[in-house]
């Protein structure tokens, strides 16, 4: 084992560019344009959605192997992005729900077991209103990424988001955070 | 009884008619139904709390709901399972507010009164402040009857209530399918998904008691896309329900879909734990599981399963089968809790319980691509039933009257089982189940 150093800044350049990505990123699940979105992931993507616990301190324990809300990879994503993708083939999102995406407290450092990759924390807020539901349902979300550079752009490598909520106040997760 | 709840028991009655298979739309809307369900059923009847396997240890607990009352499933000091009223016998606080831990008992957060695994008080304020003029053990928490059938712990308040195994009966021969179908059983993979679908908690039951016609319509284009099959496999779904058992055992109704004759047997199944099926079911049992696509079942009130092999590219992804385990939390008239929990046989090894579980998380939870679609519909019931003109009309279930009066003759299970899938006959019976708790028929 090598001595252990703090993880290393990314430059304001690559800074600013992630900045760019995780705002287009968000605006392409708030409109929808999941195939486009689908396009930013890595074949060998790992996505989770965890849940939070609560549990008097001192007194927590694990329970089998955990069960997130959300554990897809590359094949699995395709096809839930192929339904949510087009309204015709879903229930859920048709009519088509109104989405925001609000992404914020972006931090990023290099890997330091993979080149070229960024480890990126965000936190983010999904707004949504349907048409069965008129109040708004609001979704926070704390976002650890690890992304991989890749031209001018970034490939999502990996995604373990935890939702802010132990009991979801919706009839549905018919979305993508 | 009109005054005080709005309902008489000749009233109920007639809100579901049997003869004719259909049901007022009043039983999903009316506030003073709902109230007396949480009497008459949620208070009476056995209600599923937890498995086993959430609490291994001595002093562990999760706490959990029967009807609108807080309860907590713990493992006394002694090994014991039992259920606790989650609320302090001096003022009503909840003594546990939290999903799950481990202790040694108790406190309550307001006065301190300590009380320990098994509900026993132990200490209250300050005990000489009495002066021993209070006999403390009428002060235990408050404990409901438990009962557990494969690894499946219920609990009832009702002390003159048959037995679990009694009320259970014929449904045991489904439940030893799904929960019981290796030695060592089957274990919890996790925290239970909780959420919160906008309309009555019958409506969950109802379906997956089963809701044979609904499955290609809701579910047709994710059947679609990921048996890769185009039209094709969608069709094969079809006939497979419309020629696939449906099945009423006791307070057990379900359907047992059943995969094409040139399908592979066991799709899906590890053959190390598939020569273990063999050995801990009987022939009967292991002959309806092993072709099976599909179980979905609900044992009444409110608890439910769901099996099924699962692949998201045939070529790809290889089919992996998740079991999950459903309750059906009554909250108001139009408001459901689910809470869902994913279970993999405890001798899987850990690569298999995790191919279970994501074969479970991507297809039966809030954003399962399954699950996702279902409680849209359902809202759609609770909005189109609750007007003045639509709370007047019924609920339909004429299929039942094609199907009702010729089961399957030779059916090798306890029960009564109809040639379809689409039959509507056992989904109406939940409604029949109700009837019976409701009226005080039962």
């Amino acid at each position: 084992m090598t001595t252990a150093t703090a993880p290393r800044l990314v430059e304001d350049a690559l800074y600013r560019r992630l900045c760019e990505f995780c705002y287009d990123e968000a605006d392409l699940l708030s409109q929808r344009q999941y195939g486009k979105w689908f396009a930013l992931l890595a074949e060998d993507v790992h996505y989770r959605v965890g849940f939070p616990e609560f549990y008097e301190y001192g007194t927590q324990r694990k329970i089998g192997i955990g069960n997130p809300y959300f554990d897809d990879n590359h094949i699995s994503l395709k096809v839930r992005v192929q339904l949510l993708g087009n309204p015709t083939t879903t229930t859920a999102e048709n009519p088509p729900s109104v989405y925001n995406y609000f992404v914020t407290n972006i931090r990023a450092r290099w890997a330091a077991d993979e080149a070229d990759a960024l480890d990126v924390e965000s936190r983010l807020l999904v707004y949504r209103v349907r048409a069965s539901e008129p109040v708004p349902y609001i979704l926070g979300a704390r976002r650890k990424d690890r992304l991989r550079v890749d031209g001018e752009g970034f490939r999502i490598a990996r995604r373990d988001a935890m939702i802010d909520q132990s009991i979801i106040q919706s009839p549905n997760l018919s979305f993508l955070l | 009884m009109r005054i005080e709840q709005g309902w008489q028991p000749s009233e109920i009655e007639r809100l579901v008619d049997v003869e004719n298979a259909t049901a007022s739309r009043l039983i999903f809307t009316d506030e003073n139904l709902f109230r007396l369900e949480l009497q008459r059923i949620f208070a009476r009847t056995w209600l599923y709390i937890g498995h086993e396997s959430e609490i291994p240890k001595n002093g562990d607990y999760v706490t959990r709901k029967m009807g609108n009352d807080p309860v907590i499933l713990v493992r006394d000091d002694k090994g014991r399972v039992r259920v606790l009223l989650n609320s302090c016998t001096h003022r009503g606080t909840m003594v546990c507010r939290t999903d799950s831990g481990h202790g040694r008992g108790f406190t309550c957060p307001y006065h301190g009164w300590v009380f320990s695994t098994s509900g026993a008080l132990v200490a209250t304020a300050e005990d000489e402040t009495y002066g021993g003029k209070v006999d403390f053990r009428s002060l235990d928490l408050r404990q409901a009857r438990v009962g557990s059938y494969a690894g499946l712990v219920f609990a009832t308040w009702n002390h003159d209530a048959p037995t679990l195994d009694e009320h259970l009966g014929d449904a045991r021969w489904y439940l030893d399918i799904m929960f019981g179908h290796t030695p060592k059983g089957m274990t919890v993979l996790g925290l239970p998904h909780r959420w919160s679908p906008t309309n009555n908690w019958k409506l969950g039951p109802m379906n997956f008691g089963a809701d044979g016609p609904h499955a290609v319509k809701v579910h047709g284009p994710i059947v679609d896309a990921t048996l890769a099959g185009g039209n094709g496999a969608r069709a094969m779904i079809h006939k497979a329900l419309l020629d696939s058992p449906s099945v009423t055992a006791g307070p057990y109704n379900g359907i047992w879909t059943q995969g094409p004759a040139e399908m592979p047997e066991w799709m899906g199944h590890d053959p190390e734990l598939v020569a273990l099926y063999e050995r801990t079911l009987n022939p009967e049992q292991v002959q309806l599981f092993k072709r099976c696509i599909a179980s979905v079942g609900t044992v009444f009130p409110n608890f439910s399963w769901v099996y099924g092999p699962v692949s998201f590219d045939m070529q790809r992804d290889p089919l992996s089968n998740f079991f999950a385990i459903r309750v059906w939390q009554p909250i108001a008239a139009n408001r459901t809790e689910i809470w869902n929990w994913f279970l993999a046989e405890e001798e899987a090894g850990e690569a298999l319980k995790q191919r279970a579980m994501q074969a479970g998380v991507r297809t039966f939870t809030a954003g399962g691509t399954f699950d996702q679609d279902d409680a849209e519909a359902w809202h759609g019931i609770q909005r189109g039933s609750e007007g003045e003109i639509s709370r007047t009309l019924d609920v339909n279930f004429q299929v039942a009257l094609n199907y009702r009066d010729r089961p399957i003759a030779d059916w090798p299970g306890p029960g009564v089982a109809y040639p379809s899938n689409y039959c509507e006959v056992t989904e109406f019976n939940n409604l029949v189940q109700w009837r019976e708790y409701m009226s005080g028929a039962r």
